[in-house]
């Protein structure tokens, strides 16, 4: 289980026509298993819904949460504060103040996954392990894809540091990288969404794995539900 | 949240232990997952999405072009919750509520013989009958005859009669919030606005969470242990069109709506509440709009209705007066959605009631079929069986 947690990786996972949130468990499970800390930055969906899954896949997290091992943060909660606070009050310290105010970029969320999962020093303690669900959701709502790759861009510096190949040389060799980030972002190949393909190409190009997951070509069927490809 | 209170139990670690199911009438528990589900008030339509709409999440409609069976979809999720005793909240932009409300169609009459039994008193009605002393069962004699908790109103799903409507005091007595747009917000504040927010919305969704909390369906306030509970419906007719202020037929650079389903959807799911949505996406110029609000909600169906479309008088479809497309089932709380064993579907209006059914083509059409050049059956995508004998007509034609 401990050589299946590769660090330093950036996995993209993407849809199309079809949902590749089952990634999202699969790895949650994986790395927690592993004994990795994970933050898990959920906006699709509430902590009810993966401690429901993680269940049964034999997972506790709510004792996972409890023990720090877990870290949750809960964009449900901050977009429904958000969209309901007066404009002049509660919105200091929401993470998701861009979702308000078109100034603003997501340099707050970009702190808060920082506090939860760094130490005072500001560097990574241990594996860590950044999983995003999903960045589609963060377009959706109106954040624009440069500020969401700007954001995915400092997640990455901060959790891989040693991945861009041709600096490699140049960083010192003790520096192991030890984190790793899986992300989901929706790609429907019959749908122009210019802003989710925008931000899907930067995302391609950030990663070194991506995990595409799509229905099968030759229709519906009700056993096999898709297939995926791994680039 | 919701999950964790209203399913089936704890893991099976710990099988000792109480468990923590919710009794609540009208609903029932999901074969798929450990959740709860509400019945829509069509039979059919639950069938076919899992078995009835999850609590806590949203099942969004798109409606068809004159927006006459969502409308009727509507009608029937409103039916269903005064049948069952669930506090209604219903908003409308066009339609005053009040006058959606008081066209449900009435429940099949032996329902309301059960519910009128439930409401006399067990014990005087057993006093009226002689009973006769049992003489081969008469261990049975001193049970009750009748079980008094099994009312019409906790069984899940019922079924209506289109040409009645439900009596008015049936529907002014039961619990509603109805959330009227031109009421609730003035005309000034609805017309022109700048900025990310679109006020109604902001409005609605005050509203709903309003409800939530006095009328106690917030999971994350603990409650006495007594306490009955029961499922919030929320019915949402027609969001999105544009007496709601949508501008620009929501181009994707509009995020109000996406603001306000994701919003919804934190609300509910720490909320006893199911939602149902209209939305006439049909309205909408661009196609990636209606795919970021599908995504945003739990399960999604399309409604194509006929009416005015060439379809209308295409043979295969004589029975039918519309198409009803499984675009997207709630993976809320699993790992994977319901899946359905087939994706053709199609409604009927009858006069008494709505019933979606498989689509089956007929194994040959008829000769009566006069232009071969619009073969009908070659158009229809689906995997069934019977297209080969006409495609080999009309290429023999040729």
């Amino acid at each position: 289980m401990e050589d299946s947690c590769v660090r330093g990786q950036f996995v993209l996972i993407s849809d199309s026509l079809t949902d590749g949130s089952f990634l999202i468990h699969h790895f949650l499970s994986l790395y927690i298993k592993g004994g990795w800390k994970v933050c898990l930055l959920a906006l699709a969906q509430s902590f009810g819904h993966y401690n429901a899954v993680g269940q049964k896949l034999g997972v506790p997290l709510t004792q996972a949460r409890e023990k720090g091992q877990l870290r949750f943060i809960d964009g449900l909660k901050c977009s429904l504060q958000m969209y309901t606070c007066a404009p002049q009050e509660g919105q200091g310290e929401n993470p998701l103040r861009a979702l308000r105010d078109k100034k603003a970029t997501l340099r707050p969320l970009y702190d808060l996954v920082k506090t939860q999962i760094c130490s005072e020093e500001g560097v990574l303690e241990g594996p860590t392990l950044l999983l995003v669900d999903d960045l589609s959701v963060l377009v959706s709502l109106g954040v624009s894809a440069k500020d969401v790759s700007d954001f995915m861009h400092y997640c990455r510096v901060l959790m891989c540091p040693t991945q861009q190949g041709y600096c490699r040389v140049l960083m010192c060799p003790t520096q192991q990288s030890q984190g790793a980030i899986v992300s989901l972002v929706h790609k429907d190949a019959d749908v122009e969404d210019e802003e989710n393909s925008t931000l899907f190409r930067h995302m391609a190009y950030h990663g070194t794995v991506h995990l595409a997951v799509e229905g099968l070509s030759s229709g519906y069927s009700r056993d096999v539900h898709g297939q995926s490809n791994l680039y | 949240m919701a999950a964790s209170m209203g399913k089936g139990g704890v893991t099976s670690f710990q099988k000792k232990s109480r468990t923590k199911t919710l009794q609540i009438p009208g609903t029932r528990p999901s074969s798929h997952g450990n959740q709860l589900l509400v019945s829509t008030g069509v039979p059919s339509l639950d069938h076919i999405i899992g078995g009835g709409i999850v609590v806590g999440t949203v099942l969004l409609v798109e409606e068809d072009s004159f927006g006459n069976y969502a409308r009727l979809l509507m009608k029937y999720f409103m039916a269903e919750g005064i049948m069952t005793r669930h506090p209604l909240l219903l908003s409308s932009a066009e339609l005053h509520p009040k006058q959606l409300l008081r066209d449900l169609p009435a429940p099949v009459s032996d329902d309301i013989g059960k519910a009128a039994l439930h409401q006399e008193n067990v014990s005087s009605e057993k006093n009226v009958e002689k009973e006769a002393t049992m003489k081969i069962a008469w261990r049975y004699q001193n049970l009750r005859t009748e079980q008094p908790e099994l009312g019409a109103f906790s069984q899940f799903g019922h079924y209506y009669d289109l040409s009645k409507t439900m009596s008015s005091e049936m529907t002014d007595t039961a619990p509603s919030r109805l959330f009227y747009l031109p009421d609730e917000l003035p005309l000034e504040e609805q017309g022109m606005w700048n900025g990310i927010r679109n006020p109604a919305y902001v409005k609605l969704l005050q509203s709903i969470q309003d409800v939530v909390r006095e009328g106690q369906f917030d999971l994350t306030v603990p409650q006495p242990k007594d306490m009955s509970r029961t499922v919030l419906r929320i019915g949402l007719h027609s969001l999105g069109s544009p007496l709601w202020g949508e501008q620009d037929g929501g181009t994707s650079h509009d995020t109000s709506l996406p603001h306000f389903l994701h919003a919804l959807r934190g609300v509910l799911r720490t909320s006893l509440a199911a939602c149902l949505i209209t939305i006439p996406t049909h309205l909408f110029q661009d196609m990636a709009f209606t795919r970021r609000l599908e995504k945003l909600c739990d399960s999604v169906i399309r409604l194509e209705s006929f009416a005015g479309s060439e379809k209308e008088q295409n043979p295969a479809y004589k029975d039918y007066h519309g198409l009803l497309y499984i675009k997207q089932l709630s993976q809320a709380n699993s790992l994977l959605s319901y899946m359905p064993d087939c994706n053709d579907f199609a409604f009927k209006l009858r006069r008494k009631k709505f019933a979606v059914e498989k689509l089956h083509l007929p194994p040959e059409l008829q000769d009566s079929q006069q232009r071969e050049q619009d073969d009908p059956v070659a158009a229809l995508k689906t995997p069934s069986t019977g297209c080969f004998s006409i495609s080999g007509k009309s290429k023999l034609d040729f």
